[in-house]
């Protein structure tokens, strides 16, 4: 009986660590390393110190810590997800035009089983975005797939870029203009809502002037939706847009030139390569579906060779899920780029990696394997790029957070204490919100029942 | 200047009709083909060197060199020429975009409508066709969706001007079995409330088999008054066609193979995600099982990442006949991938070959017809430069009963206008 | 009370003033004063001591040695309001984005003071499971009012306000179909507001001294209702029963700096370091999570299903097995603030004052100790809501809010007698019961040699238990063979056997306490210990007496 005593005191102390997220060290051995960056290099070993890249080279010893051997297997960067919709609570704040001031970090859910599910994907960073029922929704949350934190903030990446959604087309025409007959019903009124939130948000920065410099006495009512797209106005917060037809996006590009913002990612953006020269020449970034279309008129003209043309026409280009579904398998969705454009083994990768960490403002610390960069690995056993890959080893910041050799089928971490068998669902939704619809219209459910006339 | 933009008119009429024409989709064309120097996966036994003729729809050849002097030849010298993949469960032809519902034309309004012909609306001009196409799907069952009967299947060669030329041979009454899962996140049914649905939904599903029954027996005597919605069951109730049985959840398979076994039917068994808890109850009672779409989430949050990747392997290990589906409309050419990753979680390349071939041939009964590449067979073969489930593999020839199939769709015809757009950037 | 009609149904109280006399005093969780007398007067406690002569006005009250406490204090509930009847109408506005906020659900300025009605039945039902002070706030969305301190008496509805104006509550609920209608449009809503709370708040003070050039504040009476606690002279109460509202009330904390009661919380050990850290308070709910309770009728044919089932099906066993720890855990939260010393109080929101000490007694069960249940129910709350000075403990001045059980009111058989409420008096029926505490008997099927395991994890430790047909159990761990050590407090109860084991370990001794299911020739069930909460344990019968 005394052991038991021993060993409870033991587990009471581990479990609940608490503060910074952890970062751990790790080898590894001996595997095909693709650095996306810097090349493959064969049999070759990853040390990660502290949660950084410290090594990359042949035969490094690092002593007695932890050492995977990749023999035969390819190590590559945790892949990194610029949309999904993923361990937040609410997707939609429909209720507005406008609801800039909105943020699904305030909805993280650390117990979300679908990180766990992703990163058995090799999927250790993702853009948990907010829904496109709005023109300007709310901002979105880059998180690190820590499975096993219970801390909300354990899950964020700290210090990555802050970003915002918008949204143009049909999502936002129906939900507010088709349902509640309020503007915008229409493209032409989606443009308006950005000119009047960027006038509102200038002419809010200048009553604080004024009242700091002493113009005006009394302070202005504080407003933090003025706030937040001033945000985007002083280059401190990116637009990441969810877009389909080629007029918007171009009708976007103008608005923002008018505005001077220069940074933006079009999301989806379906008919991207209709316009791939202009987004090309304005910077914009492109973060589309391997092969999504027709679950809607704006993307029944689309095209799988998107990413290609895109690609090839010199915009920065992402694939990515929308979906708890499609990202589990990013690496298979990259891998349909090659059927559809011919792209090469790293054109393919970087959509999945190098890409979206550009497009979400942390490529200075993941998305390839150098040393200094964080230690997100996912190691694949058959080439990540053909359909017989699985996943092994998916590693954050040094810590191994999927194993498949320590992989039980129950890996939840909340559990209700009234339900002994989880419920089976009918039909486990493929897309986010129901078959075949993007964009996560999650949430609005409620606001159109209400509304509908 | 006045003249100039009449000169410039002028011109204009003279280049559009060839601009016009360029841009047209390429015909099918007919007739005898002979694939030379290729190799032939087999189905059962691997690739074998083999030259393939095809004539009037049928394959009417295979051996390791022929010659015919009247047919085209496809070099297929350094490819691979394998059977058209089939796709056991699908709404390709009758709904074309998602959220318009107008060009929806898989649910009809009723719960009992067995009668639905999904031969009917299917639309041999859908964008999606060329699309799912040109990435070796040749056949797809057409499935119509909604109520407890919604209608009748129908398996379509993805070639044809009308739903008739387009028919491969099997038709299927589609049963949706009472189900007791949860219908989505917003269900918050108690366990007691589901229980209740069920009972409910299984007191009428009795009444409406049993009116079926009477039917049939009067049928049999010729005695039986207009009455679509059971007559459309008859075959079904003498065992003469299969029932085509949607069912998921481990306890609902479970029931429905009572179901099957208390009333004789002839089951094939759709979905059936958790097949792998009953993997050995299916292969029992020969419940052959067309399952999919092998690309999805779990359905419990307690599963095992994988559940669904592993299923179809599972099932098939234990003995069950296994068919793959997508379940997809506008993205059943995934049907390789989806059978891919089957093949990686545990099924094997052959195995979930099969799936996606012979397999769906045998269960609808046609495998006299499709499901290889044999003597007498249809002509439903692509040619590719490899293993067709690996994405890198481009298909290089297509034929569905005999035509040899351009492999165009609105995707490639895109591709190729807009990947060097002229002119590019706004002046 | 101010009956100013004449009612003859009402027989009037000829006092105000009580002895009760031969009582054990609780007068506070650390302090017993023994066998003594109270004396009430006017509402407060006069005096207590061992021997108190009864003044001549007094109604001497014999307690027959019971037990006094201060009466308990509910940290949070609607006590006392109506529910709010039928469906809600979905709100008509024209922009859903910017409904009036009373559409909205933010309403903080309405009073639960002014809502509350005496004739509520849930006050006398919280009066009977010994509480005699409700705080209690308006229902609805996210911010349905300011929460009233309230006593729990008969009378009207001003008369049981003890103070108007006690706390803000909030809720992380959206209202249906306009802004805020989801947790993230909460939560920028609520930074918003209480910015513009303080903005108007300084302007207010700026404008008391000089309105020159100077605009006049609005006028918001949301806003205004938010300004005692951006001064700190209130506490927002947020409604947080899981540890993801738990992470997010403290942050908003943290970002705005308000003083915070985290209310009905439920599980909160993901977050507790934090709570610690961030000198929030907590209340717990008094309601736990549903077991399920065991089908005793056919329990013959159930363990031979659930035997069979178990060797076709490790996995649903796993995930029972699973449910079981959290429902363990959950039913630990209490014990778990006693030892990280959180002081912490009960909320009733939303919970049935009836199962109060039901609940606690499970609590008290994983380990919660008495004295810190008992500070949870009066002490802590009192100093939660900042009326410690008058209530909370039977110290002579405060108020005459006493509780009188018929037993230690932790006994599982023990009942309220008698409940005083600022000195009025109001008796309650006892039920007797049959003693219990017997050692119940042994059934023959269980007598023999049983091996066990006990489920760390990491490791695990077995053994043998052996039941004698006596009824005595003893216990040798396969760490020391021979060493056998005897089970006190066994309990026999049909198929079910409760026992404590003493161990000692370095000098600290430590209490087992082992519940076990029999079924056949197995059993399973779960060990606690105290400090360190509790493990699944199952086995095997190994041999029968001959």
């Amino acid at each position: 009986m005394k052991k038991i005593i021993f060993i409870a005191s033991l587990v009471l102390c581990s479990l609940y660590t608490f503060g910074q997220a952890e970062t751990g060290d790790i080898l590894i051995k001996n595997g095909t390393v693709i650095t996306i960056t810097e090349g493959i290099k064969e049999n070759t070993d990853v040390l990660i110190r502290n949660g950084k890249i410290s090594q990359i080279g042949e035969g490094l010893d690092a002593g007695n810590i932890k050492t995977i051997d990749a023999k035969g297997l390819y190590v590559m960067p945790g892949i990194i997800d610029a949309h999904s919709h993923i361990a937040i609570d609410a997707v939609n704040e429909a209720t507005n035009p406008n609801t800039a001031e909105v943020w699904v970090g305030d909805a993280l859910n650390p117990y979300d089983i679908n990180i766990y599910r992703a990163l058995a994907g090799g999927v250790t960073i993702s853009h948990a975005m907010h829904g496109s029922a709005n023109a300007i929704g709310g901002q979105c949350e880059t998180i690190k797939h820590r499975w096993g934190v219970m801390d909300p903030d354990e899950l964020r990446m700290e210090g990555a870029m802050r970003t915002i959604k918008f949204a143009l087309g049909e999502n936002p025409m129906r939900v507010h203009g088709e349902r509640n007959s309020i503007v915008p019903a229409t493209r032409m009124g989606v443009e308006q809502v950005f000119r009047h939130a960027f006038e509102d948000a200038k002419a809010y920065t200048q009553q604080w002037k004024d009242y700091k410099s002493g113009k005006t006495k009394v302070p202005p009512e504080y407003n933090l939706r003025h706030e937040t797209i001033a945000g985007i106005l002083s280059g401190e917060i990116m637009i990441h847009c969810h877009s389909y037809r080629a007029d918007e996006i171009l009708m976007l590009m103008n608005v923002l030139s008018d505005y001077g913002v220069d940074k933006i990612t079009f999301q989806h953006v379906n008919e991207g390569f209709k316009v791939a020269p202009e987004l090309a020449e304005f910077g914009a970034y492109a973060s589309v579906f391997s092969d999504w279309w027709a679950y809607k008129f704006e993307v029944y003209y689309s095209t799988a060779y998107n990413a290609a043309i895109l690609t090839k026409n010199g915009v920065v280009t992402s694939i990515n899920s929308d979906s708890r579904e499609l990202i589990r398998h990013l690496y298979h969705e990259a891998a349909k780029a090659q059927k559809y454009g011919d792209l090469s083994d790293n054109e393919a990768l970087r959509l999945i990696t190098i890409n979206p960490a550009i497009q979400l403002g942390i490529d200075k610390r993941v998305g390839s394997i150098e040393v200094g960069k964080e230690g997100d690995i996912a190691i694949f056993k058959e080439h990540p790029l053909s359909v017989y890959a699985i996943n092994q080893y998916t590693i954050v910041d040094g810590v191994v957070r999927f194993d498949t050799n320590s992989d039980p089928n129950d890996m939840r971490i909340d559990i209700d204490p009234e339900e002994s068998i989880p419920a089976f669902y009918e039909e486990e939704l493929h897309k986010c919100g129901h078959n075949h619809a993007d964009g996560c219209l999650q949430d609005v459910h409620f606001y159109n029942l209400s509304y509908r006339k | 200047m006045k003249n100039c933009q009449s000169i410039y008119k002028v011109l204009l009429l003279l280049v559009l009709p060839l601009m016009l024409t360029s841009q047209q989709v390429e015909k099918s064309k007919s007739g005898i083909f002979l694939l030379k120097d290729g190799r032939v996966e087999t189905v059962y036994e691997g690739l074998i060197d083999a030259d393939v003729l095809i004539e009037n729809g049928l394959i009417k050849e295979v051996a390791e060199t022929i010659d015919h002097p009247g047919a085209t030849i496809v070099d297929c010298k350094g490819l691979m020429i394998y059977p058209g993949m089939i796709d056991s469960g699908t709404k390709l032809g009758l709904a074309e975009i998602g959220a318009v519902s107008l060009t929806q034309d898989h649910n009809e309004i009723g719960e009992f409508t067995p009668h639905m012909q999904a031969l009917t609306a299917v639309n041999p001009n859908s964008v999606n066709i060329p699309v799912t196409r040109v990435n070796g799907v040749t056949s797809v069952l057409a499935v119509p969706s909604g109520g407890r009967f919604p209608g009748t299947a129908a398996l379509i060669n993805l070639h044809g001007y009308t739903p008739e030329q387009m028919y491969a041979g099997f038709k299927g009454v589609v049963f949706n079995y009472p189900s007791t899962g949860k219908r989505g996140r917003w269900d918050r049914r108690s366990a007691e409330d589901i229980k209740k649905d069920e009972a409910k939904a299984k007191k009428k599903l009795k009444e409406f088999w049993d009116k079926a029954k009477l039917q049939a027996q009067l049928a049999a005597k010729g005695q039986t008054k207009y009455n679509p919605q059971l007559d459309a069951l008859i075959p079904i109730v003498n065992k003469e066609a299969p029932l085509l049985i949607e069912v998921n959840q481990k306890s609902d398979i479970l029931s429905a193979i009572a179901w099957v076994n208390e009333n004789e039917v002839k089951a094939i068994f759709t979905g059936v995600a958790e097949g792998y808890r009953v993997a050995d109850s299916l292969a029992k009672y020969n419940i052959p099982v067309i399952t999919g779409p092998i690309l999805s989430n779990p359905r419990r949050s307690s599963d095992h990442f994988d559940a669904a990747y592993s299923n179809a392997g599972k099932m098939q290990k234990a003995g069950v006949k296994v068919a793959i589906r997508t379940n997809e409309t506008e993205n059943v050419r995934n049907l390789p991938y989806n059978a891919g990753f089957a093949a990686a979680y545990g099924m094997g390349w052959r195995e979930a070959f099969k799936a996606v071939t012979i397999i769906p041939a045998e269960i609808f009964g046609i495998d006299d017809k499709y499901g290889t590449i044999e003597r007498g067979k249809v002509a439903n073969v692509f040619v590719s430069d490899g293993d067709p489930f690996e994405t890198k593999t481009q298909i290089k020839h297509l034929f569905i009963d005999g035509w040899k199939v351009p492999l165009e769709s609105r995707h490639t015809l895109l591709y190729e206008e807009f990947l060097q757009r002229d002119p590019g950037v706004k002046e | 009370m101010s009956h100013a009609q004449i009612d003859y149904n009402i027989v009037p109280d000829v006092t105000s003033t009580y002895l009760i006399n031969d009582v054990h005093i609780i007068k506070s969780p650390t302090d017993s004063f023994g066998l003594g007398d109270i004396l009430i007067e006017n509402g407060l406690i006069k005096k207590v001591a061992r021997q108190i002569d009864p003044p001549i006005d007094a109604q001497v009250i014999e307690a027959d040695s019971a037990y006094a406490y201060a009466a308990f204090i509910d940290g949070l509930s609607h006590t006392g309001i109506a529910k709010s009847e039928g469906k809600e109408d979905r709100p008509k506005v024209k922009f859903p984005g910017a409904a009036p906020n009373d559409v909205a659900g933010i309403t903080p300025e309405k009073l639960a003071a002014e809502m509350v009605s005496g004739k509520e039945s849930s006050i006398k039902s919280m009066r009977e499971s010994g509480f005699a002070i409700s705080h209690t706030a308006p229902s609805g969305k996210m911010l349905p009012g300011t929460g009233a301190l309230i006593a729990l008496s008969r009378g009207d509805a001003e008369d049981l306000v003890m103070k108007e104006k006690a706390s803000i509550y909030m809720q992380f609920s959206g209202s249906r179909g306009v802004y805020p209608s989801t947790i993230i449009g909460v939560m920028a809503k609520w930074r918003n507001l209480y910015k513009n709370a303080q903005g108007l708040s300084d302007h207010r003070r700026m404008y008391k001294t000089n309105t020159q050039g100077m605009q006049r504040p609005k006028k918001d009476k949301s806003l205004q209702a938010l300004i005692p606690l951006t001064n700190k002279e209130m506490s927002l109460f947020a409604k947080a029963s899981k540890p993801k509202e738990i992470f997010r009330a403290l942050q908003l904390k943290k970002e705005l700096g308000y003083n915070l009661v985290l209310t009905n919380v439920k599980y909160v050990t993901p977050a507790l370091q934090k709570v610690k850290q961030s000198g929030a308070h907590i209340l717990l709910s008094t309601s736990l999570p549903k077991e399920e309770k065991k089908d005793k009728k056919s329990d013959k044919a159930k363990s031979d299903d659930k035997k069979e089932e178990k060797e076709k099906n490790p996995e649903k066993e796993a995930l029972e097995k699973r449910k079981k720890e959290t429902l363990k855990s959950y039913k630990s939260q209490a014990m778990m603030l006693e030892k990280e010393r959180i002081p912490f109080g009960f909320s009733l929101m939303g919970a049935k004052p009836a199962n109060v000490k039901k609940n606690i007694l499970k609590m008290i069960e994983q380990g919660l100790s008495q004295e810190a249940a008992l500070a949870a129910l009066t002490t802590n709350p009192a100093k939660i809501l900042g009326i410690d000075n008058v209530t909370g403990t039977l110290s002579e001045g405060k108020l005459a809010n006493i509780m009188i059980s018929t037993q230690p009111y932790f006994d599982k058989e023990s009942a309220i007698k008698y409940m005083f409420v600022e000195g009025s008096k109001y008796e309650m029926e006892v039920k007797e019961k049959a003693a219990e505490g017997e050692a119940g008997e042994v059934a023959k099927s269980l007598v023999g040699a049983w091996s066990y395991d006990i489920e760390i994890p990491g490791d695990g430790q077995s053994g043998t238990i052996f039941i004698s047909d006596a009824g005595v159990i003893e216990v040798e761990g396969d760490d020391e063979p021979g060493d056998k050590d005897e089970a006190e407090n066994v309990k026999f109860n049909e198929d079910n056997v409760l026992f404590t084991l003493t161990v000692v370990n370095n000098g600290m001794e430590l209490i087992v306490d082992f519940d076990l299911n029999f079924a056949g020739d197995s059993f399973e069930g779960n060990i606690s210990v105290a400090e360190f909460g509790s493990f699944p344990i199952s086995g095997s019968k190994k041999s029968s007496p001959e």
